[in-house]
């Protein structure tokens, strides 16, 4: 197992450069100038002068050199759009925010999505599993930004219960949790409804029921363990998604997190802030992949790494 | 000589030397120390009361300060004036870090006096700067500073911070975004941005004593001290001991204007607290400005909410819930005088064709742009200038891109396209529109196809995207859909977007001379006016821009904002005039909070 790891992990770093050079040839490929958004040509002195301040006169293979090199030495660059700090900093200020809502987003639908999933196949075609279906279906094709607005008309412009956007009190993370939650939510709940039902079908939980065992441990030993892997298979992959944060919700709850940036370094030719975005993506997913090859081995036991 | 300003009032010229003037500087000076007795707040009286009460810094200057506030006016620490501001980048406050990276939308350049400022009505009044003269070729220019004024690190204000403000603009390390602004204008300019010449041999510099700035200039610029609104100074110390983002950080802030920094969260706030030492010539009711940082397409809400007091350009579905719900609370300002238009790439095929150009302005029913989408937000434009800007000549020329779609067909026969369908296909590229930019582009688009024929299409472009292609030589954009406003307010800025070589193809040696001539012509105001209206009249009659609105920008104020900032204009507009709530305008001291604004709007 830990050469198997060591193995993945190597790999993952072969796979940083790959991302980082193609990502880096992209970013100088894709037109416009990072700093062409003023009303009037800069002064070609100025042009110039910008370039050799930035390095952009530099060949791209020298500039893409240089870069490596900074990042091995742990220097990320400055952000273009906050050059008061590094990026390293930037995302050091940021990401935490992502991550509490996203953690608290987790937390909340997970749980509440595989309950509702449960009983919905436990409740196969009852009242309770078209309310969990119709229920998740919605969560599924509503936005979370629409649901962002009808929540703060309700519970902000409307009743003043709750701050329609901003940061800095538990008050201010509420919203934001339900309205990212829905979407997480409503996925896990139609994921554990599906796989119980295929688990509960199956010839083995039969079987164990034939040979008298509890109820409740063929569920929780035969059906649920068996669910699990479509589940990890499709909802782990999202924990990433949620942990790097939707620059929906950051922007109609103006949380200060880290998923705006994932638009606005793209808009405004942040080439620092984009490769350092792009290479945490890839650090993150590449560990997410990881587990989850390692979670498949316990919840399955014929699996092997190899 | 004092160089007359054409279209403003005789500025003040008091001899800095004459008893009368020192009378009434040491009767401001007292009136300002009054003033920073009531904002030292509980503490400054108290060190005051340790002095003995002095009548300078004792309660009765206190009470005379807070009898100064409106009756209906909150007490000094619910002054908070809380505004948003867009997500962009935010890197300084200060204007010569960077201007397209600034925090701006809401509140602005206030840790420093310029040399001038705006009042409400459009006139260039002493700000830091007492008084200004040139020589008689309108090439040298002195600037007498307010002695006054002192940074709150406990150093004077002097000549020296603005010189080495203008050098660090300058200097070819900073490459400063807005380096195209004194190019042609300040002596040395040009060769201090390309490194060509030291930047001391810039052509500003100390005059006979530290409070006197000289600014020497390439040309005659009778235009320079409106120009000079931009001079919001760096300290040059705090320069020399944190760097150029030393405004960045609460702690290495230095401030010589009416507020200073207090907090700077990124992505979340920017807190400014009254300076208690600043000497400038603005009394500025509002104690605390709180400037939230959120995405534009979010403050609506925010403003619904009492979470913000000022909110400008609400998009159009917004503005319609505005109509209905708080129609007192809709302004209709003038802005930065900024017209909307068209413009074509003249060097390629089909718009190398005048008549096709022509066909293309008559096709637009500006009026119904205006009644169905811009409502508030724009009057029709058919020139350049804006009604109100110096030398616009708005009526004048209003016929001759009048909408006519019968005459618009004539021409796009005449130019050879009898049968329509044989016209290219067009693609008009809009710069990162807003909601409201975008309706008007799609209009706009809808009635090129439905007057001419053609077939036009709309794509919307990425700033970044938009301006690259557009300064690209030659340029990349053949049909696009952008706006400008001006940066100072002189004829001469506006008309100067259109020179050769500029921002677009279009090149009229004509319209060249007249602009430049206008722009270094030291006589008569009114024929001065007469050059560059001339010079609008080659512009609209050449067609090189279809120009289709100037933007009145909608506000949104909360009723408790009160203030002389909101009553009718010497032109009858009543509104938050442009720069806004920035030294470099009067708003600050014109504004403050009533006393029934909720409080905690700005703790969150």
């Amino acid at each position: 197992m830990a050469r198997y790891i060591l193995g993945r992990l190597l790999g993952l770093v072969f796979v940083l450069f790959a991302v980082s050079l193609i990502t880096f040839l992209l970013t100088r490929a894709v037109p416009g100038d990072p700093f062409a958004s003023g009303e009037r040509e800069l002064p070609e002195a100025t042009q110039i002068a910008r370039a050799e301040k930035y390095g952009f006169d530099q060949p791209i293979l020298v500039q893409y050199g240089r870069y490596v090199w900074n990042v091995l030495h742990g220097d990320f660059g400055v952000p273009f759009q906050s050059p008061s700090q590094t990026v390293v900093d930037l995302i050091r200020d940021t990401w935490p925010v992502t991550l509490r809502v996203g953690a608290l987003t987790i937390l909340i639908s997970y749980p509440l999505g595989i309950v509702l999933g449960l009983l919905a196949a436990l409740h196969r075609n009852s009242w309770v599993d078209y309310a969990v279906t119709f229920g998740s279906t919605l969560g599924m094709v509503l936005p979370n930004f629409v649901v962002a607005i009808w929540l703060i008309l309700l519970f902000s412009v409307g009743l003043g219960w709750f701050p329609s956007g901003g940061w800095g009190s538990p008050a201010h993370i509420v919203l934001p949790v339900i309205a990212y939650s829905l979407l997480p939510t409503a996925l896990v709940a139609r994921y554990t409804r599906v796989s119980l039902l295929e688990s509960l079908g199956a010839d083995h939980v039969r079987t164990a029921r034939a040979k008298g065992l509890a109820e409740r441990k063929v569920l929780v030993w035969h059906v649920a363990r068996n669910a699990m892997i479509p589940f990890v298979t499709i909802m782990i992959p999202e924990i990433p998604n949620i942990l790097t944060g939707s620059i929906f919700i950051e922007q109609v709850f103006r949380l200060p997190g880290l998923g705006r940036f994932f638009v606005t370094s793209t808009l405004t030719r942040d080439y620092p802030m984009i490769l350092a975005l792009v290479l945490l993506v890839a650090v993150v997913w590449g560990i997410t992949y990881l587990l989850t090859d390692i979670l498949y081995t316990w919840l399955d036991p014929r699996i092997r790494l190899l | 000589m004092i160089v007359k300003q054409p279209f403003r009032p005789q500025l003040p010229n008091d001899d800095p030397r004459d008893p009368a003037a020192i009378a009434r500087r040491i009767a401001l000076m007292e009136r300002r120390m009054r003033r920073r007795s009531l904002l030292g707040g509980t503490l400054g009286l108290a060190g005051l009361a340790a002095f003995g009460g002095g009548l300078r810094f004792g309660p009765a200057a206190a009470r005379a300060q807070e009898a100064s506030l409106p009756d209906d006016a909150a007490p000094a620490d619910q002054q908070v004036y809380v505004v948003p501001s867009g997500t962009g980048p935010d890197k300084t406050p200060d204007f010569y870090e960077s201007v397209y990276e600034r925090v701006s939308d809401g509140a602005s350049d206030l840790f420093s006096d310029p040399l001038v400022r705006l009042n409400r009505n459009f006139e260039i009044i002493p700000a830091a700067a007492l008084d200004w003269s040139s020589n008689d070729e309108g090439t040298v220019w002195t600037f007498n500073l307010e002695p006054a004024l002192m940074w709150n690190d406990g150093n004077p204000v002097t000549a020296n911070d603005w010189v080495r403000t203008f050098q660090y603009g300058a200097d070819p390390a900073h490459a400063w975004d807005f380096t195209w602004f004194f190019q042609g204008v300040m002596a040395g300019w040009d060769e201090a941005i390309a490194g060509e010449i030291p930047l001391e041999e810039l052509g500003v510099r100390e005059g006979e004593n530290p409070n006197q700035l000289i600014v020497e200039t390439q040309a005659p610029a009778p235009f320079l001290p409106a120009m000079l609104l931009y001079s919001t100074p760096l300290s040059a110390a705090a320069l020399d001991e944190h760097g150029p983002l030393y405004n960045s950080n609460p702690e290495t802030s230095v401030s010589a204007g009416p507020f200073m920094l207090d907090e700077w969260a990124v992505d979340q706030r920017v807190v400014y607290v009254a300076n208690p030492d600043y000497m400038g010539s603005l009394i500025v009711p509002v104690q605390r400005v709180v400037i939230k940082l959120a995405e534009p397409s979010t403050w609506f809400i925010m403003y619904q909410n009492d979470e913000i007091d000022f909110m400008v350009n609400p998009a159009p579905a917004d503005l319609v819930i505005a109509q209905a719900e708080f129609p007192d609370q809709i302004y209709s300002a003038v802005g930065d005088f900024r017209t909307h238009y068209l413009f074509f790439d003249v060097t390629q095929p089909p718009f190398d064709s005048l008549e096709v150009r022509q066909a293309f302005s008559h096709a637009i029913d500006r009026d119904a742009i205006k009644a169905q989408i811009l409502g508030p937000a724009g009057i029709p434009a058919y020139s350049w200038l804006a009604p109100g800007f110096p030398a616009a000549n708005s009526d004048g020329l209003a016929e001759i891109q009048a909408f006519d779609p019968d005459r618009a067909k004539e021409l796009l026969a005449a130019a050879g396209y009898d049968d329509p369908s044989t016209f290219p296909a067009q693609t008009l590229q809009v710069r990162n529109p807003t909601p409201l930019v975008s309706a008007v582009s799609q209009a706009t688009a809808a009635m090129l196809r439905e007057n001419l024929g053609i077939q036009v299409e709309v794509q919307d472009v990425d700033q970044d995207t938009f301006m690259d292609a557009l300064t690209a030589k030659p340029t990349e954009i053949l049909l696009g859909f952008v706006s400008y406003g001006m940066d100072f307010l002189d004829p001469y800025n506006m008309l100067s977007v259109w020179l050769s070589g500029g921002r677009h193809s279009w090149a009229n040696e004509e319209f060249d001379t007249l602009v430049r001539e206008g722009a270094s012509f030291i006589g008569e105001a009114d024929e001065r006016i007469e050059i560059f209206q001339n010079a609008e009249r080659i512009l609209v009659e050449d067609v090189p821009g279809v120009f289709i609105y100037h933007e009145t920008p909608v506000q949104l104020i909360k009723p408790w904002v009160l203030g002389e900032f909101k009553e009718p204009d010497a032109n009858g507009i009543a509104a938050m005039h442009w720069p806004g709530y920035s030294a470099m305008s009067t708003v600050p001291a014109e504004l403050y909070i009533g006393a029934d604004a909720p409080v905690g709007r700005g703790d969150s």
